[in-house]
């Protein structure tokens, strides 16, 4: 079944639709968001294979039943997908710091309220989202730290990576969580409502990698499996086995030098050893290599910028230190 | 059909194309024509080629809503294409162009109805403008200036004349080889249709004051070639100023900083050879650098954003 928002009127255009997907009936709800920023189309992406599997098994044409409710978001913000911007291109907001929204406000707001009124009743919430700070990534799923039961689901996701987020950001800045204020994201203000939040990023942006995308819905079939959402055989491609369960202080950042243009030498969910050159800074102006980035410890590749424009110091990648 | 009193008022979807993610965009013309008798003049009024250009959005409503309530003892003997946003996903953001709709659309005249999307939506405003026998196209400036209510013709005289009709500021006449290849203008030039291209404020603002002379001066012009009849004729303003590609003095700054014009200049002004125009100051070094007429002339075209570069331009003058 079809819903949309509306209406949410927009000058020289007719009324703008964001799309609802919902399939089954009951409980328990698991909610699926995508597309909250508009260079996130892995994850609209993975909504586009959800919704047709879910149609497929309202159809009865699939092994499985449905016993729960399913609620599809593929799209939230729609002239950002359309013009391949992040924020809403009006007036530039991240949609993803005005939660949880205000229904008599800016366009962003009303946006905000309807979607955070759409999913705040359900059991699960998993929201799919795009890079961030220009770093593809190897796929992983993000809980927070309070939410013991929601880091039982991230591991059924067997996704290679379940990372543990404390709430509280403020002097993490060491390390990978960069100190960005996360009051109005729709994690936080969904886990402050109760509702257990899974936070999946995979791959890049501006782009669709179909087999992120596929590794991600198999898990998100798990899931739903898990939940008793529906019943059936496990998906294809199977889950890893052990995700790593992963902190902060496991993760080492890794930073470039110099200024310059980033030629990366390595790949996502490769294994690193000590020494080992991962990019080079090079300078096109001169022709010469600036740095050669590379690791100070063993580790597994989990992020690797795509943006070939670094400043001085920019992030540039992390790894997850061998031995957690 | 809307029927109102000897008026025949359409509203049209002339052109739709689907986007993903459910969007849209439509291209609407106000279609009016005379009920009782066959137009044989037919004027297209296009605005919104570039979407930060605002102010003929208003200046179309303002068409539009008396041409359906037409005064006592006026008459339609034309008909009027409007088109208030002839871009519309552009205009929906106040963008000039959105870079994934094709750049400029103005550049792309006459379009193609078998080439891309928007080679589609330049052929679907052009086989409307191109059937016309006048054509207006109503821009504003860009968000860097102000410019006075203006038209642009090629330099011929049937159109000059017309262009002094509208009794705007400034009649600014081009030679037909400096007309800039793909727009809307240039390609109903090479068709034979004549083209006006009005010019006036800044974007994204819509500045009521020009709009209202430019709204009074298309009513003038179409009661001058007979498009309206009945109405009062309005007396004669003053001849606007003539301008060619001989004689705009373009002042540009000479550094960069933040431009400030003087506090008592207006547009429109007359200004001698060797004013003050503004300066240009560096808050970091504390350097000002003053901005000089160099000959004499009225000023037409004023810098509103404050930021420059060397090269930026910040005023033109009509020298006379």
């Amino acid at each position: 079944m079809q819903k949309s928002l509306g209406p949410l009127l927009v000058p020289f255009g007719g009324p703008l639709n964001v799309a609802m997907q919902e399939f089954g009936r009951g409980r328990p709800v698991l909610s699926v968001v995508g597309g909250l920023h508009g260079d996130a189309y892995n994850g609209v992406y993975t909504c586009h294979l959800l919704i047709e599997w879910l149609r497929r098994q309202e159809l009865r044409q699939g092994p499985y039943q449905l016993r729960g409710k399913v609620r599809v978001l593929p799209a939230v913000n729609p002239p950002g997908l359309l013009l391949a911007s992040r924020h809403w291109p009006f007036d530039n907001t991240d949609l993803d710091r005005v939660f949880p929204g205000y229904a008599q406000g800016e366009t962003t707001q009303r946006l905000a309220s309807w979607v955070f009124e759409q999913v705040r009743h359900s059991d699960c919430c998993v929201e799919l989202h795009g890079p961030e700070n220009h770093l593809a990534e190897w796929p992983r799923v993000q809980v927070y730290h309070s939410q013991p039961r929601a880091l039982d689901l991230a591991q059924i996701l067997g996704l290679p990576v379940v990372w543990v987020r404390r709430r509280s950001t403020a002097k993490t800045a060491h390390c990978y969580e960069l100190p960005v204020r996360t009051q109005g994201t729709l994690a936080h203000n969904l886990s402050q409502a109760g509702v257990d939040v899974l936070v999946i990023r995979a791959g890049g942006g501006q782009a669709i990698e179909p087999e992120y995308c596929t590794r991600v819905f198999a898990g998100l079939v798990r899931l739903m499996l898990h939940m008793g959402i529906v019943l059936g055989p496990p998906p294809e491609p199977p889950g890893t086995a052990s995700p790593r369960v992963v902190t902060g202080t496991a993760v080492q950042p890794v930073h470039c030098r110099t200024p310059g243009l980033f030629v990366p030498a390595a790949v996502l969910g490769e294994s690193l050893a000590e020494g080992e050159v991962l990019a080079q800074v090079v300078d096109p102006l001169r022709g010469e290599t600036l740095e050669r980035v590379h690791t100070t410890e063993p580790g597994l590749l989990i992020a690797l910028r795509t943006h070939p424009v670094v400043m001085q110091g920019a992030l540039v990648a992390c790894l997850v230190r061998d031995g957690h | 059909m809307v029927a109102s009193a000897p008026v025949l008022f359409e509203r049209k979807q002339v052109f739709a194309l689907d986007l993903p993610f459910a969007q849209q965009i439509r291209l609407i013309n106000h279609r009016f024509e005379p009920r009782w008798r066959h137009a044989e003049q037919e004027v297209t009024i296009l605005t919104g080629l570039h979407g930060d250009e605002l102010d003929g959005g208003y200046i179309c409503h303002r068409l539009s809503q008396f041409l359906q309530r037409l005064p006592v003892g006026w008459r339609l003997e034309g008909a009027v294409n409007l088109l208030p946003s002839a871009n519309p996903l552009a205009g929906s953001l106040g963008e000039r162009f959105v870079p994934e709709a094709g750049s400029d659309l103005n550049r792309i005249f006459p379009g193609d109805p078998d080439g891309s999307e928007w080679e589609r939506l330049a052929a679907a405003i052009f086989a409307i403008a191109g059937r016309s026998t006048a054509c207006f196209d109503i821009h504003s400036s860009n968000s860097f200036l102000e410019e006075l209510p203006q038209v642009r013709v090629v330099h011929e005289p049937r159109l000059i004349e017309w262009a002094n009709c509208l009794g705007l500021d400034v009649v600014w006449s081009h030679s037909q080889h400096n007309w800039i290849a793909g727009t809307v203008a240039q390609a109903l030039f090479e068709r034979g249709v004549p083209a006006l291209v009005i010019e006036l404020g800044t974007g994204r603002r819509i500045h009521r004051g020009h709009c209202e002379r430019v709204f009074q001066g298309i009513l003038q012009w179409m009661l001058a070639v007979g498009v309206l009849s009945g109405g009062p004729v309005v007396a004669a303003p003053n001849r606007p100023l003539q301008a060619s590609e001989f004689n705009i003095v373009y002042i540009n700054a000479e550094t960069g900083g933040l431009f400030l014009p003087r506090p008592s200049l207006n547009l429109g002004e007359r200004l001698k050879r060797g004013s003050r125009v503004g300066q240009v100051i560096d808050p970091l070094s504390g350097q000002e650098a003053e901005v000089i007429a160099p000959l004499d002339g009225h000023l037409f075209t004023l810098r509103v954003h404050p930021l420059v570069y060397a090269g930026s331009l910040v005023a033109r003058l009509v020298h006379l």
